[in-house]
């Protein structure tokens, strides 16, 4: 497949002046000069057209920084990227009508009027002409299901309703690439389910590349199909979402029934987490010893009737990777 | 252009529907005309300026406030627009910022003026009992005095890119605009000094002549004040290009 996100070497530093503290420090800080804070270190990836590639990290590791040079609000330091074979930094306005974004803490909605009428406007600033918009609108209103409430204004509406005309208004110029900075945020769990079921759609019918940004790990478990961690500015982890669960869990979780109260259980290369009330509980570390060992030995013990072993959860694993 | 019309025309739209805001400020105004005009009958009664007739005088605080009041404030947006990282939300999409802030605020000007011109004039009509001569010069000189703030609310907004607040220069430039523009009391009562280096600024223009000329119009003067309107939107607008462009580069390179 064509690669639409093409990244490489790219680099970014900021300028920072320091604060120092109290009276002294303030006047101090006058005379200091500003330092170089580097931001992103040559990173370099590419996305193909239809990925939905889940860009993660812990805060302050260059996901925004990032994104705001491949739409073009930032300028690299060094390093190239192209978008959709524009060049961000020379060629905004193009890109503009080729992307869409939605940050999950903005609005692009007029919070007096309709979401109809913002929809209006954003035909207009996109030029699409009025029967492709119109269509535009009938389809996108249809997978999102935003009928009811397309006329009643945005300060009446939930938070899950505003977030998915949200979705529709960065969606009208059919965008090849739609850029999502925490899409779910502040949603409730059904809003939430909506959203990533409507996301899913859209890729499957549209093949829009998704770009998603989120600390929701089950936003990334159920949209994406692809990972990339960043951490101090440098991509530590660039892998498929089976291949993220597969390679990175070096622990499993042991949950053992019992009819005895308390289990007396010595398994080697394990931690107890829990162990009363008839249920026993405990991890597995695999770089010491493998599961079908642990499970031998559980088997040799009186008493067990049920055995589950899970995965730990994929926010445990992401937790993991970003302590190294 | 399509789009910066359509802009105008959704901000005009959005300003008449937020009718708080709308009872707010026309309360405001009516205030504003019964504590100044009160004021300035005093004032001119202790410096026995007889020819300030008092209806004439609730007509120039009527006109002046009229515009004031009106007045939007986009310079607050464009600092919360990078204050709030919302700028790099609105960037990428194809239409100029700038533009886009100067329509939208120019829809809610538009909006004001029409509900405070119509409610405004309505109560200082009744008030004094007669509507002024140069009344039908008010609506277009109105117009270009408040676009004429807008740019200057416009230039001030942009400063953000450096001075990180607004407020300073909001608060020096509407200090200046109520004193040298004839606000806070008519510019003929000040010195001749005062006068002269008021003179020298678009203050007058945008507040006192204008109002004076829709009192009393002469077609000099009212082409006078025109040719006044295009040489400060020119050299506003300029500078407003010239600040803004420079700003963005500095956003580019180093972020909001």
């Amino acid at each position: 497949m064509d690669a639409v996100i093409k990244v490489s070497c790219l680099s970014k530093s900021f300028s920072q002046r320091k604060d120092l503290p109290g009276i002294k420090g303030a006047l101090k800080s006058l005379f200091l000069k500003p330092t170089s804070y580097h931001a992103i270190k040559e990173i370099s990836f590419t996305v193909s057209q239809g990925e939905r590639v889940a860009f993660i990290g812990p805060n302050g590791a260059g996901k925004s920084t990032t994104i705001k040079m491949l739409t073009g609000i930032l300028h690299p330091d060094s390093g190239s990227i192209e978008v959709l074979n524009l060049v961000p930094s020379k060629q905004r306005h193009s890109l503009g009508f080729k992307i869409g974004t939605v940050f999950g803490q903005r609005s692009s909605l007029s919070y007096f009027l309709p979401p109809k009428d913002t929809f209006h406007l954003l035909s207009k600033i996109y030029e699409i002409p009025a029967p492709i918009y119109k269509k535009q609108l009938s389809e996108l209103s249809e997978i999102f299901e935003i009928r009811p409430f397309i006329d009643k204004p945005v300060r009446q509406l939930s938070l899950g309703e505003r977030m998915r005309c949200e979705l529709v208004a960065s969606l009208l110029h059919k965008p090849d690439i739609l850029f999502l900075d925490e899409p779910t945020i502040g949603l409730d769990i059904n809003a939430k389910l909506k959203i990533r079921g409507h996301l899913n759609t859209l890729s499957k019918e549209t093949k829009t590349t998704l770009f998603l940004t989120s600390h929701d790990t089950a936003d990334i478990e159920n949209v994406c199909n692809r990972v990339i961690i960043l951490d101090k500015g440098r991509i530590i982890l660039d892998t498929s979402l089976k291949q993220l669960k597969k390679a990175a869990v070096k622990k499993k979780i042991l949950s053992i029934t019992t009819d005895q109260e308390k289990l007396n259980l010595d398994l080697p290369y394990t931690k107890v987490i829990d162990n009363k009330e008839y249920n026993f509980l405990c991890e597995i570390d695999l770089t010491k010893t493998t599961t079908e060992k642990i499970i031998h030995e559980v088997l040799k013990c009186r008493g067990i009737k049920d055995i589950t072993i899970e995965d730990p959860s994929l926010e445990e694993i992401i937790r993991d990777l970003y302590h190294g | 252009m399509g789009k910066y019309i359509y802009l105008f025309k959704l901000h005009f739209i959005q300003t008449l529907k937020n009718k708080n805001s709308l009872l707010g400020l026309t309360i405001f105004l009516i205030t504003c005309l019964i504590i100044f005009s009160n004021l300035w009958k005093i004032a001119a009664e202790r410096m026995h300026a007889i020819d300030l007739n008092p209806d004439t005088l609730l007509w120039y605080i009527a006109l002046n406030e009229w515009v004031l009041i009106s007045l939007p404030d986009v310079q607050d947006d464009i600092e919360e627009d990078l204050k709030t990282g919302n700028l790099s939300y609105l960037l990428p999409r194809p239409i100029s910022y700038l533009l886009s802030k100067f329509c939208e605020s120019l829809g809610a000007l538009s909006a004001n003026l029409l509900v405070l011109g119509t409610v405004g004039f309505a109560f200082t009509a009744y008030m004094t009992g007669h509507i002024p001569n140069g009344f039908l010069s008010v609506i277009p000189l109105g117009l270009m005095s408040g676009i004429l703030c807008l740019i200057f609310h416009l230039l001030i907004g942009v400063s953000v890119f450096w001075m990180e607040e607004v407020g300073p220069f909001y608060w020096l430039f509407e200090k200046l605009l109520f004193i040298f523009g004839g606000l806070m009391l008519p510019l003929a009562v000040y010195p001749k000094w005062i006068q002269t280096l008021a003179f020298l600024t678009p203050f007058p223009s945008i507040l006192g002549q204008r109002s004076a000329l829709a009192i009393e119009f002469e077609l000099d003067s009212a082409l006078q004040l025109i040719a006044s309107f295009s040489f400060w939107a020119i050299i506003g607008i300029t500078a407003l290009f010239v600040l803004y462009r420079k700003g963005l580069k500095m956003l580019t390179i180093n972020g909001g």
